[in-house]
């Protein structure tokens, strides 16, 4: 899976991110690993320059009991109330089930026929998402969201709980003659947030840019990803089905 | 707001526990899971940037139920006893900058610590980088900032939408 994919040749060091949620389910020798690769094209060998690191974190099981409501931590009952079933399997059960496993939702571009139009900063537009309501796969490129917060009409995710939210885009487009400016961001509820604008140099390659961003949304708030160009013209949207560096989005929930 | 780490607990055979014991077993450590610590900030207010690091001075702290911002240090420090891996977000703006490069960086106690991410800037559009990374942290001790590094002199942008943010959440002892 790739992250960012930016031009170089400007005299200083070029810094790309790489974000993703992966499903890892083999475990043992013979399991899944992960790896930090880096790719450059510039035809010989190029130094790394700062400190490249990687970072994983667990953030859910493979499968799970969703659609539940954000503990409420209740306070135990004092006699002459007594503990009932119900209120262990709330206070205990459901609160275990819920933190072990969150909203999450990871969807994709898979497609080849949708552009990024040319728009005048800080406009941008929509990145489609197309496969979004799949169950995981530790082959990469699959997509996830046990809570079903995905509306293909409208392009976009809805909060089913209330909470802070990690959110990641990536705005991948095709390789293009003109320099342009390439910004990624997300829409909640409609108001766009910009987090990932820089110069873009001529290429052969597609180019990406990664945004990300923790942000408190309220149940039924509407998360879209975002994407601006200013070539000139509508540049393609990268999928999957094309290039391993395409747009996608991601969001976790962190905390209530 | 005065959520604890979440304590491990211990049920002693012969016990006879109270309410309030329980809480303590089970209230507690889960309102701790569910709720963590939560710092969230951006600069809405104009600052020069000069050539090099600059630690940005967040004036609109979103969030911040512990009180752990700084205006003085400009740095947010952990509550006390929270101790643990936090994930850190900072993303950086600023103005046009023909030809020039912005660094996203996550400042530790004075220092750089994480170059997080880096843009090759317009001379006619603010640019922005932004990135993550997991930092320990002693609660009550260490301070985070948000760095933003730049090849020549400019200043944040303060569109709303495109302005400098930083985000910070326990995740784990």
């Amino acid at each position: 899976m790739f992250g960012e994919q930016v031009g170089g040749g400007s005299g200083f060091n070029p810094g790309p991110s790489c974000a993703d949620l992966v499903l890892l389910q083999n475990t043992g020798p013979a399991g899944d690993y992960v790896q930090l690769i880096a790719r450059q094209d510039t035809g010989s060998a190029v130094s790394t320059a700062g400190n490249p690191f990687m970072s994983v974190r667990w953030v859910a099981p493979v499968s799970g009991v969703s659609g539940l409501a954000v503990p409420v931590n209740a306070a135990w009952p004092v006699p002459p109330a007594y503990v009932t079933s119900s209120f262990l399997n709330s206070s205990i059960r459901d609160a275990i089930r819920y933190l072990t496993y969150p909203p999450v939702f990871r969807g994709y571009y898979q497609g080849s026929g949708n552009t990024l139009a040319s728009t005048t900063w800080p406009a941008g537009a929509a990145v489609p998402l197309d496969t979004a309501n799949g169950a995981g796969s530790s082959s990469g490129g699959s997509s996830l969201d046990p809570y079903a917060g995905w509306n293909a009409a409208g392009n976009y995710w809805q909060a089913p709980v209330a909470g802070v939210y990690s959110v990641y885009v990536q705005a991948a487009l095709a390789a293009t003659a003109s320099a342009y400016q390439l910004g990624a961001g997300f829409a909640v509820n409609g108001t766009t947030q910009w987090l990932r604008s820089s110069f873009q140099p001529a290429s052969t390659s597609p180019r990406a840019q990664l945004a990300m961003r923790k942000v408190r949304l309220s149940a039924g708030d509407q998360v879209q990803a975002r994407g601006f160009q200013n070539s000139g013209s509508a540049l393609s949207l990268v999928g999957s089905g094309t290039n391993p560096c395409y747009a996608k989005m991601i969001i976790i929930w962190e905390a209530a | 707001m005065s959520l604890q780490p979440p304590e491990v607990p211990v049920f002693t055979a012969g016990s006879d526990p109270l309410p309030a014991d329980f809480n303590r077993w089970v209230q507690a450590p889960f309102a701790a899971l569910t709720g963590k610590v939560v710092f969230r900030a951006a600069k809405t207010n104009a600052q020069s940037l000069s050539s090099g690091y600059n630690t940005v001075a967040f004036n609109s702290i979103i969030e911040d139920p512990y009180g752990g911002w700084s205006s003085v240090a400009n740095a947010w420090v952990p509550p006390a006893a929270w101790n643990g891996t936090y994930v850190v977000k900072v993303g950086v703006w600023c103005a046009a900058l023909s030809g020039g490069r912005l660094l996203s960086v996550i400042g530790l106690n004075g220092s750089t610590l994480y170059q997080l991410n880096g843009a090759w800037t317009n001379g006619s559009l603010p640019n922005g980088a932004c990135g993550e990374a997991p930092v320990q942290l002693i609660g009550g001790q260490d301070q985070v900032s948000g760095i933003a590094w730049v090849s020549a002199a400019s200043s944040v942008s303060t569109t709303t939408g495109q302005q400098c943010t930083m985000e910070i959440t326990w995740d784990g002892n």
